[in-house]
């Protein structure tokens, strides 16, 4: 698909803008500041690269398999046989949306240890149902009459699933994992507490151990992230939504 | 009437076609049968709820009958594999049911593709379609439904529907959403299509104005789709087969009738006429001894020009041009007697000038050749009611 005109791209350079300019604000300042040997231990290429990285992962890994988890279990709820269903089963999902993050971490450590999984599960669990909804919601909006017009011209039940519905459900869905993908990356910090590493130790440090810039780093790096991701997400939905429709 | 059929062979065979739902304790359609000639227009008509829609959408099987048969060009379809049943039968929708994210062209193609046309085949095809429901293929084929007006996204519509070269087109209230004007130039598309196409057309609509204009045959539908009547518009508005027939069709049958008769069913006055270049004395004289105290003046070409009359011509005028009242109400034989009267309460003059395709005068038709055919209408209508009693009445005899 090729890009269509410049409208569709515009005010998606801004994000990345504000991420070089917090960047840039950030190392100036540190360079300015008289950095001790616990402080250093902690802010230099090596030791943020590795958090940074570990956080990305934990987010996009959490966030493609709630794709994974949500897309299916969406298509199914939306199917004749299954609609009506579809409110019973979204309130109770909606239970474990109102469990905290953080406990559910707590409560899935006491039973398989920390780790990088046991974060990935909790965030999954906590993003899983907005995205659902958003799935389902995306499908439910698609006019019937055009369901009806590709059923009428011979398409099969799948056909009008891929070539129909699904495209069709391409903004909605989207829109709903880029914002679950950037809750996720500020609630990925909580990582920290079952061992999975991430920028929430970065913080964690900086607050533990009463030294500002440690704190300042951690937090400005978490916002890039989100930031980042937030752009990626635009940059996905502009180009992956079908053309012609608004 | 022209017969626009393969006479005999019925390409639509529906027979003791019944849909209950469940939950209802009355059938949606009971026991419907009809059957619809290659080649033929035919229109449901019905109020709301008569189950109309439902019946067509038994022909491609959205709706699955309960109970009953379908039979396509001679071949039961009743039970057959319902995705491939529906590439032999096109179809259109009032919401045009065109995919948004797709361009025009790719619409038009979905068909031919189901059907496995190879590619050149496909492209050759979309052009040809969009040419023929009057859509440019270079301006349009590219771009996206929401690009285009209502009126030209139900042409895609249509010619989506064709693409695929099924022998049967299912159109439900295909103008339905579409403003006066739009409908009505998308009626006279959809008859002029169907004049090159010939395909079996059922089209549903609730107006009973577009059946008797499109169809060549109605089915008016009555209660859960009992058939009140089917048959040509003319049988329809002339004989209704029962009150409720008459109800529907409405005020205004005899003045709805005159849509069917085209202008060439009744003769043509001639009329006293002159060029633009005689002599006015000698068109005076011609005005004077005229039974209507005028004549018609026409150009090197035989066009009509102006009405010329006594008045006229006092002071005689040294030449023709620019004299009398502009002879502007000119219709052609495929007019109907309704346009006639239309323009003719409309306009002054001693009636509508018929030309030809070139423009050329062949005659006047007045309110008096009107109001004779409207006569010869009703004639014969009572004949055949008359007759019908007969036979009525030699059957009750003989029981």
């Amino acid at each position: 698909m090729s890009g269509g005109g410049r409208g569709r791209w515009a005010g998606l350079a801004a994000r990345p803008l504000v991420v070089a300019l917090l960047l840039g604000g950030l190392w100036l300042w540190l360079r300015g500041q008289e950095l001790d040997s616990i402080e250093r231990r902690t802010i230099n290429a090596d030791y943020l690269l590795r958090a940074t990285r570990e956080h990305l992962w934990l987010t996009v890994v959490a966030t493609l398999a709630v794709a994974a988890l949500a897309l299916p279990l969406g298509v199914l709820l939306t199917r004749p046989a299954l609609r009506r269903v579809a409110p019973g089963v979204l309130t109770v999902l909606g239970v474990g949306q109102a469990v905290p993050a953080y406990g559910v971490m707590v409560l899935l450590t006491l039973r398989f240890g920390v780790g990088f999984r046991v974060a990935a599960v909790a965030l999954v669990a906590y993003s899983l149902l907005p995205v659902l909804r958003n799935v389902v919601t995306g499908i439910g909006q698609v006019d019937p009459a055009l369901v009806e017009a590709g059923r009428g011209m011979g398409m099969s039940r799948a056909a009008v699933l891929w070539r129909i519905e699904l495209p069709l459900a391409v903004p909605v869905v989207l829109t709903g994992l880029r914002t679950a993908m950037v809750i996720g990356a500020g609630v990925a910090t909580l990582a920290t507490f079952v061992g999975a590493g991430g920028l929430g130790d970065i913080i964690i440090n900086g607050i533990k151990l009463g030294r500002t810039p440690v704190l300042v780093t951690g937090s400005v790096l978490c916002a890039c992230v989100a930031l980042a991701l937030d752009w990626a997400g635009a940059v996905a939905e502009r180009a992956l939504s079908p053309r012609g429709v608004s | 009437m022209p017969d626009r059929t393969d006479a005999g062979r019925p390409m639509l065979r529906l027979r003791e076609l019944t849909k209950r739902y469940r939950g209802q304790d009355r059938p949606a359609v009971d026991r419907l049968s009809l059957d619809v000639a290659a080649g033929e227009l035919m229109v449901f008509v019905g109020p709301s709820g008569c189950g109309k829609t439902t019946t067509l959408k038994m022909i491609n099987r959205l709706v699955e009958p309960t109970s009953g048969s379908i039979e396509l060009d001679g071949e039961d379809v009743t039970h057959v594999d319902p995705n491939r049943l529906r590439r032999r039968i096109g179809y259109v929708i009032q919401q045009t049911g065109l995919l948004p994210h797709l361009t025009v062209g790719a619409n038009v193609a979905l068909v031919p593709r189901l059907l496995g046309w190879p590619s050149a085949r496909v492209r050759a095809r979309v052009d040809e379609m969009l040419e023929l429901v009057g859509l440019d293929p270079a301006e349009h084929r590219d771009r996206y439904p929401r690009e285009l007006s209502g009126g030209q996204q139900q042409r895609v519509g249509v010619a989506r529907a064709l693409a695929g070269d099924p022998p049967v087109l299912l159109m439900d209230e295909p103008f339905g959403a579409t403003d006066p004007l739009t409908r009505e130039r998308l009626q006279n598309e959809l008859l002029r299509v169907q004049a090159e196409v010939r395909k079996t057309i059922v089209l549903v609509t609730h107006d009973i104005d577009e059946a008797i204009k499109l169809g060549d045959r109605i089915a008016v539908f009555g209660e859960r789709s009992r058939l009140a009547q089917v048959g040509t518009p003319d049988e329809v508005l002339g004989r209704p087969a029962d009150p409720y027939v008459k109800r529907f069709v409405g005020a205004g049958a005899s003045l709805k009738r005159l849509h069917l008769v085209r202008l060439d069913a009744v003769p043509a006055r001639p009329f006293p006429t002159a060029r633009v270049t005689d002599d006015p004395a000698l068109v005076r004289d011609l005005v004077v001894r005229s039974r209507s105290g005028s004549v018609l003046l026409l150009d090197a070409a035989e066009r009509p020009v102006a009405w010329v009359a006594a008045d006229d011509l006092t002071p005689l005028p040294a030449d023709l041009a620019g004299v009398g009242l502009p002879a502007t109400a000119t219709l052609t034989a495929e007019a109907t007697l309704h346009d006639a009267l239309d323009v003719m309460l409309g306009t002054d003059g001693a009636g509508v000038i018929l030309v030809d395709g070139d423009g050329r005068f062949r005659g006047v038709v007045g309110l008096d050749e009107v109001m004779a055919h409207v006569a010869r209408l009703h004639a014969e209508s009572r004949r055949h009611d008359v007759a019908a009693a007969a036979a009525l009445g030699s059957a009750e005899g003989a029981a």
